[in-house]
């Protein structure tokens, strides 16, 4: 490994953060910022723009919960409030949160640093996506000024069709047109992310040198490009067959509502892989360099992240067992369901492979990742009662499945989330947080969430439907312990939010290497100067941290020698 | 590093040199037309489920497709893209005045497509031949058939013929419900079996015969009936799901049309670039990516014709 | 849990707990009710328990690492250790595959079954609407509630008027969606443990009243006690045998109406549509009614004639959320409603 060439930064830069010109200093102004061509910058934009959504997304789960703390009326009368209150939780959170959470916040500000790159490769079109996202979410956010969306995040025909169903003719235009902006937003960040790895790359870094976390990345963007189109086209046909009455998916028109399906599930199956699969790439950076121990089957883990972007297109209609569709269908998407799931049992086993006589540091970006590992755990586990045709025909549309997907999508992928923001956090912003703080946040939310969701598995193999305003007063008990749990995770939040604040006001500047990763983010200052890099240094291996050593005095690593 | 070539103003700043700026604005244009052919092709699944679900339907409404406009069209975007193709490589080889000029003729096939294609949508038009069961008339402007799932229970959905009518009491004494709908709509109570062979399309009362009823119905309320006979023996009688060739008809065609209409606006962003020599055999990507496009928009018109205008 | 007693909202009547939950002690499933709902339990059990096995076998190693490999100092060395194994990787990708593939199996095995009625089944047509059932039984009598008898295999042929729904009958592990525009098809036979009550819900999301469209299933012991049942629940005397209004009040029970419009109080009591008996009121006292395209109309038979035969016609101002379906009712049913609107006049 050559490391000459890191030398040539200046020691004082990579010592002393934020007294040596950044991305921060670069330029000042507003308008540096909103007009901004700079991946970190349109990276950390995004994260502002996620986090309100998040809490916005946040509110209208917590106010789900609270209503259901008692059988019938709770905090409203209204049942159609309810209804709001889920789909608006939902399309918010996966549209909005977590579908441009990893890719479009964390892999804008980390990927072009990974590769060594000074920016994406179209960053017009970078600053043209988040544009985009911003519109595509103000038009799903004013849905709220118009009595909120009462179809379900899935949009399902013909409840969808006004007249038929819902009512709300306004809000759901808006929905369904924010919902097609935003696909455009993460198709955009897809192609950008595509090319950049492709084009990229220093000399050195062969695919196979590539960081996971990069992999990770590159699947997911195959997806996007990929599988959005066809949900902007089914958004797109939902919006004029509402106007103008086409009879696609209107029964009363000649139309085919299971049609509508299929062509949701076929983006939206693959999208549940857009959230996932860049968790897994955090997941895998974050376990080994937290345990200071080379990843464990490189490549295993970067192929069954290509196995399951592609097994992804393949599956939905693992979605649809109960309607109607043909028995000859529903078991091969029960064995294609199947098929998908070994090459997550593999990244697991990895993962734990790696941890195997590591050096393991127990730290706030650890505890999200043994979240993760906990969380997916059950979460990748219960799937598999649901892929099992018979059973899953008890299951359907159960709190059996509301609780799977909360254990995928928040428990893991948002573990991982917020694991990555902790783990990069002094790369980008310079200043290391509170670690105490960190771990309990880390924790409430872990325990909180568990609390929240653990109950529903037994409510839902009980029989609980899903989306009930009103429910068995037998469930009351789980119910009220789920809603209990939900604040728990609110105010775990709460804190994880007040730690990453008070870094900014009284953290300590930020060393480059703070955990000993090897990666090229690490080598270059924190933060980053606006072109990442003075000199690209030649690293091999990213995984192999044997070349740093711990300087006390800095509270973080540096190069031997 | 960054700046170590600094000869062409055009290079951003994160690449290292013209080829890979260029390559990788091809590469990211072959990507986004992935994402625009996966767009199209969900079109393509709707319509050959559709087409499956109801052969009738597009069997029908095909003939009612202008072919000779459609050949027309698609030999006008041929040729559009052959000059495109043409621009290109003057864009390559320097020749400005030629790059302008090509451009400028694939404008102009843009333009007559688009023109030409107004007037099969007008035609449509004033033919009653559109999208969805609200609007479409049959080409003799009569609506005749289908249901609205709301009313389906109370409109004119599918009269019997009078002698049937008479031998059933119990809708014969519906005659007060006629009061409400002074417009010829008849309110009747339909039994269950009726109501299922609306629903799912079973064994509706045979086409010939509802359209004999229809004139009856409105004889001397428009104009409409005078070509009736003539385009039935013509075309034959429109299937109760006609519309729904029509609603993909449109839809195709209009998000096609929308292609199209944006090509040409950026057809003549690289114009005006073209005219103020921006490009020249250093820089031309913009001429490249615009003229893949192109291709693009063609490419799926060379799909939609045969599909929508020659069914057999 | 005595704090969560404390929390618990008013004391809750027995009679609302639905059977199959109402024991004490806790089940994970419900009980078995049927022939088939073992299909279900038993690929559920061995997935449940690979599972277990699975996920203590990861968290279990997982703690162990962390404990075991803490780090205990920043200047300790990296870990050392193979970088890979294919041989063991190998092992950790086929040996869940073989495992898939049984469940897969199992689950198919099971789905086979479950989707197959056999030949003899008792069949009952349930039309489901916003946010009613209706079971339509052999011979044509129409009830809101499901019953059968013990160890009689049925077979629901279902659709829908409006929406998606879905039957969802846990005990019996029946759940299949009601699709308009098709018929689906579920079935189930009962064992002798079934003797009562069931709950059926509608398990996909269908709006307002979603988490009220429930209603139960009842398991007769015999054939007979079922017809017996059968005779007295829904062998009405046709509208010739009674005054009319009578008539329209049976009618308002069966044919959903009852779901969005009171006939108690002037107010909407949280229904969609208007008050019956506010248009009783309107009706006798020959008030107007107001509607959204800013016209209004005279309240009388052949208002009320119009809004039963073309709900959507006019919308009454103020109702924009409602959304009648049309519906199959003759001329002397509807003189029967409004004889029976009539009798609500307060």
């Amino acid at each position: 490994m050559s490391e000459s060439q890191t030398a040539s930064a200046s020691p004082q830069s990579v010592k002393f953060g934020l007294e040596a010109p950044n991305f921060f200093t670069a330029s000042k102004g507003l308008a540096s910022w909103l007009l901004t061509l700079d991946h970190k910058r349109i990276g950390i934009m995004y994260l502002i723009a996620i986090t309100i959504a998040f809490a916005l997304g946040g509110a209208f789960a917590l106010m789900v919960r609270t209503e259901l703390f008692f059988a019938g009326p709770t905090i409203t009368s209204d049942p159609n409030q309810y209804n709001v209150w889920f789909t608006v939780h939902a399309a918010m959170m996966i549209f909005m949160v977590i579908i441009p959470g990893v890719p479009a916040a964390l892999g804008n500000i980390i990927l072009p640093l990974m590769l060594g790159a000074k920016d994406v490769a179209f960053p017009r079109l970078n600053l043209a996506s988040f544009y985009f996202w911003i519109v595509g979410s103000l038009f799903l956010g004013s849905v709220l000024f118009f009595g909120g969306v009462d179809t379900g995040w899935t949009f399902y025909t013909p409840y969808s069709i006004i007249g038929t169903g819902s009512t709300m003719a306004t809000s759901v235009y808006l929905a369904l047109f924010g919902v097609f902006i935003l696909g455009f937003s993460s198709i955009l960040t897809g192609v950008n992310f595509i090319v950049t790895i492709h084009k990229l790359r220093p000399r050195v870094m062969t695919w196979f040198r590539m960081p996971l976390f990069l992999w990770a990345i590159y699947s997911t963007a195959v997806i996007q490009v990929l599988a959005t189109p066809v949900l902007a086209i089914t958004v797109l046909l939902l919006m004029v067959e509402n106007f103008f009455g086409l009879g696609l998916f209107d029964p009363a028109l000649g139309g085919d509502p299971v049609l509508f399906q299929h062509f949701f599930w076929f983006y939206s199956h693959p999208a549940v892989y857009i959230m996932i699969l860049p968790a897994m790439g955090i997941m895998s950076e974050l376990i080994s360099i937290h345990s200071h121990k080379h990843v464990f089957g490189y490549r295993f883990i970067a192929y069954s992240s290509v196995a399951i972007a592609m097994f992804g297109f393949i599956v939905w209609g693992h979605h649809m067992f109960t309607s109607g569709m043909s028995g000859l269908l529903n078991a091969v998407f029960s064995f294609l369901t199947f098929s998908v799931s070994i090459p997550s049992a593999i990244k697991m086993f990895n993962w734990l492979s790696t941890m195997y006589r590591g050096s393991i540091s127990i730290n706030t970006p650890m505890l999200w990742a043994l979240g993760f590992m906990f969380n997916f755990a059950i979460g990748g586990l219960t799937g598999l009662f649901l892929g099992t045709l018979s059973v899953d025909i008890h299951l359907h549309d159960t709190y059996f499945v509301v609780a799977h997907f909360h254990y995928v999508m928040m428990g893991s992928a948002l573990f991982a989330f917020f694991g990555g923001v902790f783990h990069w956090w002094p790369k980008f912003i310079g200043k290391m947080y509170n670690e105490k703080m960190g771990m309990v946040g880390a924790t409430m939310v872990f325990w909180g969430f568990n609390i929240t969701f653990l109950p529903q598995f037994i409510m839902g193999s009980q029989g609980m439907p899903r989306r009930y305003y009103d429910f068995d007063p037998a469930f009351l008990i789980w119910h009220q312990m789920s809603t209990l749990g939900s604040y728990l995770q609110a105010a775990g939040f709460v804190v994880c939010a007040y730690t990453l604040a008070m870094s900014l006001v009284k953290g300590r500047l930020a060393p480059a290497n703070p955990w000993g990763g090897n990666s090229l983010e690490w080598h270059c200052q924190s933060p980053p100067i606006l072109e990442n890099f003075e000199t690209v240094p030649d690293v091999e291996d990213c995984y192999d941290y044997t070349d740093w050593q711990y300087d006390r005095e800095l509270g973080g690593y540096v190069l031997k020698g | 590093m960054s700046h170590g070539h600094g000869d062409n103003p055009y290079l951003g700043h994160h690449w290292d040199n013209m080829e890979q700026q260029f390559s990788s604005a091809k590469l990211g244009m072959w990507l986004f037309m992935a994402q625009e052919i996966l767009f199209f092709s969900g079109l393509f699944c709707f319509y050959a489920v559709l087409r499956f679900n109801n052969p009738e339907a597009f069997e029908y409404g095909h003939q009612l497709l202008d072919k000779i406009m459609g050949a027309v069209n698609t030999i006008v975007l041929l040729l559009s893209s052959l000059t495109m193709a043409l621009g290109v490589r003057a864009a390559q080889t320097n020749q400005k005045r030629a790059t302008c000029i090509f451009l400028a003729l694939t404008f102009l096939g843009g333009c007559g497509f688009m023109v030409i294609k107004g007037i099969e949508y007008n035609a449509k038009g004033t033919h009653g031949s559109l999208w969805g069961l609200a609007n479409f008339k049959g080409e003799d402007g009569v609506q005749k058939v289908g249901f609205d799932y709301g009313k389906a229970f109370s409109t004119d959905l599918a009269p019997e013929p009078p002698a049937e009518r008479a031998a059933k009491p119990e809708v014969a004494s519906d005659a007060e419900t006629a009061a409400i709908e002074p417009g010829g709509m008849v309110a009747e109570a339909l039994d269950q079996k009726e109501v299922r062979s609306i629903l799912f399309g079973e064994a509706l009362p045979p086409p010939g015969k509802h359209g004999g009823h229809e004139e009856d119905e409105h004889a001397g309320d428009d104009g409409h009936d005078h070509g009736h006979a003539g385009h039935v023996e013509q075309w034959g009688t429109p299937p109760p799901t006609a519309h729904i060739f029509f609603s993909v008809y449109f839809g195709l065609t209009a998000l096609h049309g929308i292609h199209v209409v944006v090509g040409m606006g950026l057809i003549a962003w690289v114009f005006v670039n073209a005219r103020r020599g921006k490009y020249s055999s250093k820089y031309f990507t913009q001429v490249e990516v615009v003229g893949l496009y192109w291709h693009l928009v063609d490419l799926i018109w060379i799909f939609l014709f045969p599909l929508l205008y020659l069914i057999s | 849990m005595n704090l969560f007693n404390l929390l618990q909202a008013p004391p809750v009547d027995l009679q609302d707990i639905p059977p199959g939950v109402r024991e004490t002690s806790f089940s994970w499933l419900p009980p078995q009710m049927t022939t088939t709902a073992h299909i279900v339990d038993s690929p559920f059990w061995f997935v449940f328990w690979v599972c277990v096995f699975f996920f203590v076998l990861i968290v279990g190693l997982m703690m162990y690492f962390v404990i075991k490999y803490r780090r205990r100092d920043e200047s300790e060395p990296p870990g050392e250790g193979a970088t890979h194994n294919t041989p063991l990787e190998v092992a950790w990708t086929v040996i869940p595959l073989l495992l898939a593939v049984v469940m897969f199996y199992w689950g198919l095995d099971g789905y086979v079954a479950l989707a197959t009625p056999p030949s003899n089944c008792y069949e009952v047509n349930v039309t489901t609407q916003k946010w009613s059932w209706n079971f339509r039984y052999e011979g044509g009598a129409e009830h809101d509630e499901l019953h059968t008898w013990v160890g009689q295999p049925v077979k629901l042929i279902m659709r829908s008027q409006d929406v998606l729904h879905c039957v969802d009958i846990p005990d019996f592990r029946v759940k299949m969606d009601i699709v308009p525009g098709r018929y689906t098809v579920a079935w189930f036979e009962t064992t002798q443990d079934a003797l009562g009550e069931h709950r059926l819900y509608c398990a996909e999301y269908c709006g307002q009243d979603h988490s009220s469209m429930k209603t139960k299933v009842v398991v007769h012991q015999t054939r007979e006690e079922f017809e017996e049942w059968l005779v007295e629940a829904t062998t009405y005397p046709g509208p010739a045998d009674m005054p009319l209004h009578v008539w329209g009040k049976q009618l308002y029970l069966r044919k959903g109406c009852a779901s969005c419009h009171n006939n108690e109080t002037e107010d909407q009591d949280g229904k969609q549509g208007p008050s019956w008996v506010e248009t009783a009121k309107l009706l006798t006292e020959g008030g107007m009614r107001e509607f959204t395209d800013d016209t209004s109309a005279k309240v009388d038979e052949n208002y009320i004639n119009e809004s039963i035969m073309l709900p959507k016609k006019r919308i009454a101002k103020g109702y924009e959320k409602g959304n009648m379906p049309g519906n199959t009712l003759n001329s002397i049913d509807r003189d029967a409603i409004i004889a029976y609107i009539k009798m609500l006049r307060p």
